[in-house]
């Protein structure tokens, strides 16, 4: 049968999502810790990500672990959102579309991307602080920033809050629609 | 609710079984049972019209209301 009915396309895609999500939950913390493990080799080989403070001598591994947990503190955010999202993918998978559940799946993503805001800018600066902590006293820096990244996930996280109010309208719709007669 | 469903008492009034009457009427004994258990959030007209058919019966005798005591 070629004829693909709606519910099955989003059956399937949901289930492809679903999968790279699983995927993006498990390589994101481990891609983070390998990192930091090997911060000095790949800084030498050229490869540097931007961080809240230059870097141009080799760290040692406490400072690196320090940093990797500071990392971890809007990482866990990030990978809770996705996690949620998971959820709704596998919910829309098995067919389940204006549900309570699908509700607080939305709800909560939106939650956690607007707390990840907050996290993430913390982090920010608690990063500073973690890699220049060992530097000489008057040589330890402490930032605070606040870029174009965070505000697309204030605006995200925003406008997948009002989506969540606006499905508890649809899942009340569809519960009057199927009581009555 | 203070409004009472009493397709129940037609029923009996009119010796008839509920799986016939959703027959009649086109919808579901599922349906039916939510409609005379009281779960029901509304009704359709189409629907209360085939009703009244084939109980032959009016919409008053079906629908009552009973102010809820505070």
């Amino acid at each position: 049968m070629k004829n693909k009915t709606n519910q099955d396309r989003i059956s399937h895609f949901s289930a492809q999502l679903k999968r790279l999500l699983t995927t993006f939950i498990i390589l994101i913390p481990t891609l983070t810790l390998a990192y930091w493990l090997f911060f000095n080799s790949l800084q030498a080989a050229g490869f540097v990500i931007e961080l809240p403070v230059e870097i141009t001598t080799e760290i040692d591994l406490i400072t690196r672990l320090l940093a990797f947990l500071v990392c971890l503190l809007p990482i866990t955010v990030a990978i809770y959102a996705a996690v949620q999202l998971r959820r709704l993918f596998s919910l829309y998978q098995q067919g389940i579309i204006f549900s309570y559940d699908n509700v607080i799946c939305f709800k909560r993503m939106g939650l956690a991307l607007l707390a990840w805001v907050i996290v993430s800018t913390i982090s920010d600066t608690l990063l500073s602080l973690a890699l220049t902590i060992q530097n000489p006293v008057g040589e330890r820096l402490l930032t605070i920033g606040f870029g174009s990244s965070e505000m697309t996930t204030l605006i995200t996280g925003s406008v997948i809050l009002v989506i969540s109010w606006v499905m508890k309208e649809a899942v009340e719709m569809k519960h009057e629609q199927e009581f009555t007669v | 609710m203070s409004i009472v469903i009493n397709v129940d008492v037609m029923l009996a009034k009119r010796k008839m079984k509920s799986n016939e009457l959703a027959k009649r009427v086109g919808i579901s004994e599922q349906n039916l049972s939510i409609l005379k258990t009281g779960k029901a959030k509304a009704i359709r007209l189409s629907t209360l019209d085939a009703i009244c058919t084939a109980l032959n019966c009016q919409p008053g005798d079906l629908l009552e209301y009973h102010p809820e005591e505070e």
